[in-house]
């Protein structure tokens, strides 16, 4: 009986309840990924906290395919209370896209003439207040291309979604799998109405930022 | 103290603290599954245990199993061939478009807008949107049939022969844009001057193309192949949304057989093993990648000065 509740509960389309999903856990995440990787890029730049090798060696990180881990991730999730939990999504999408974050952030930083550093310094501001005054606001364009890059790959991620979410936290790749049943067939109008929902809004962020693309998916080493 | 005392001292501290979440993150997520994929390659875990803490202790003969299995050996050259070959493919199309493309011309942007369109589409929207293209006497083969002239039925789908064909192209079409926009950065970052010097002293435009800007782009040519092959080696939502590895397991390549193994056969020990095989093949494969991109970086950073 329970085992049935849950077949039924699986095929159930929330439309809503995922796009909800989707929004938050992609919003969270790339904002978590995108601070901390700023952060973190603003400390490489500057100071060198990682050295040239670390650096690269952080791209592992997106790098290795994903389905090599998410099984035992998934037992793991299960075993802490994590599995099907919004929670969940969002610190392993936190880890996967820091690469992109920490790499395209320090693209722009590196732009930044440390002169305009030095005299914010002369003037008497410490640490914090020149990162968050003086070069965050100078690559304020930058770190906005950064957050929705990170947003379209968080977005149109399915193979980590679709094993860590069993009711509560599909998102709407995963959502869409299910307008396929056993019982009805392929529902295809409203599969590709829900198709055409998900992507119209991630092309319109593509194309925004068209010239920054390059940028993101050459992890910043193309900067033109 | 000395100044540059304190400054050393102030830099170790924000090291230690934005290198924390980062380190935390992976120790607490990543590390523990680690762990768990180690622990499940020697311990046999079946969905009828208890639970992964009460499986039977295997030693070896888990991994031995996965090593002789040659669905695993076919995986493995199958995911490494569709890898290459989708890599080729998305960067013939991709670096044809960007050369014809480069200059500028009237619309150029908006040809452009038009050619990143298939890199921002969900990949799971192009495989449910290819399956339903692709029938028999779906719309591909109809257009198909009247630019030939007679009926084409080719089966896209359930022909053995011709499935992992089809997930290369649907690779294709989703990636070619990503060759396309990195070799447009880079044929507009090309320094004029040799071009034009050759020009004056007469050379072909086929010369010019081979023996000036072909060797002053090849990192960034190298680039773009490494990291759209490193990519399509995990490529997953295409292959399995259609296929399911099918027809046979004429799609199978190492992800879907991870997959089906965990959560199909509830064979989480094979998979376990299998995937802490691929994991380090990976790795050797990411290192060697990683250590190429290093050097070329360095030369993308030249070509970019100028």
């Amino acid at each position: 009986m329970e085992h049935a509740e849950t077949q039924y509960a699986q095929s159930v389309q929330k439309p809503f309840t995922a796009l909800r999903n989707s929004t938050i856990i992609s919003f969270i995440s790339t904002f978590l990924s995108v601070s901390f990787g700023a952060f973190i890029a603003y400390g490489v730049s500057r100071y060198k906290v990682l050295s040239e090798t670390r650096m690269f060696q952080l791209l592992m990180l997106r790098m290795v395919p994903p389905i090599v881990l998410v099984g035992p991730l998934s037992l793991y999730y299960t075993t802490i209370g994590l599995i099907d939990s919004l929670t969940g999504l969002i610190a392993i999408y936190f880890i996967t896209t820091l690469p992109y974050a920490v790499w395209m952030t320090k693209s722009f930083i590196d732009e930044v003439p440390i002169e305009l550093e030095q005299a914010a310094e002369i003037m008497g501001a410490n640490r914090w207040t020149i990162i968050t005054e003086v070069v965050f606001p100078v690559i304020r364009s930058g770190l906005l291309a950064t957050f929705l890059f990170i947003l379209i790959l968080t977005w149109s991620e399915y193979l980590v979604a679709f094993i860590l979410s069993k009711t509560d936290a599909v998102t709407l790749p995963v959502e869409l799998a299910k307008y396929e049943g056993s019982s009805e067939g392929r529902v295809y109008g409203r599969q590709a109405a829900l198709s055409v929902g998900i992507t119209i809004p991630l092309i319109i962020v593509g194309i925004t930022i068209r010239k920054h693309l390059a940028r993101g998916f050459s992890f910043g080493m193309i900067r033109k | 103290m000395a100044r540059s005392e304190i400054m050393l001292q102030r830099t170790k501290r924000y090291k230690k603290m934005v290198l924390f979440p980062l380190i935390a993150s992976i120790m607490l997520i990543l590390g523990p599954a680690l762990l768990l994929q180690l622990y499940l390659s020697f311990n046999y875990y079946s969905i009828y245990s208890e639970g992964w803490w009460a499986s039977e202790w295997y030693a070896l003969d888990i991994f031995s199993e996965v090593v002789f299995d040659s669905r695993f050996h076919i995986a493995i050259i199958r995911s490494l061939g569709f890898a290459l070959a989708s890599t080729v493919g998305c960067f013939v199309i991709g670096f044809g478009l960007a050369l014809l493309m480069y200059k500028n011309f009237r619309l150029q942007w908006f040809y452009y807008i038009i050619f990143i369109i298939p890199m921002l589409t969900v990949p799971i929207v192009i495989a449910y949107t290819a399956e339903m293209i692709l029938y028999q006497k779906g719309p591909l083969n109809g257009i198909l049939s009247s630019i030939v002239g007679r009926d084409m039925l080719i089966m896209w789908i359930t022909n053995p022969d011709i499935a992992l064909l089809t997930v290369v192209l649907m690779e294709v079409w989703n990636w070619a844009p990503f060759s396309f926009i990195i070799m447009m950065a880079g044929l507009a970052s090309l320094p004029k001057e040799p071009v034009e010097a050759a020009q004056i002293l007469g050379a072909s435009r086929f010369k010019i193309f081979y023996e000036i800007q072909l060797p002053l782009l090849r990192p960034i040519i190298v680039l773009a192949l490494v990291l759209r092959f490193l990519e399509a080696m995990a490529e997953f939502p295409k292959t399995w949304a259609i296929f399911q590895g099918g027809p046979g397991t004429a799609t199978e390549t190492i992800p879907v057989l991870i997959y089906l193994n965990t959560w199909y056969y509830f064979d989480w020990s094979k998979a376990a093993a299998m995937s802490y095989i691929v994991m380090m093949m990976m790795v050797v494969i990411i290192l060697t990648a990683i250590k190429i991109l290093q050097k070329e970086n360095k030369r993308i950073a030249q070509v970019q000065a100028n």
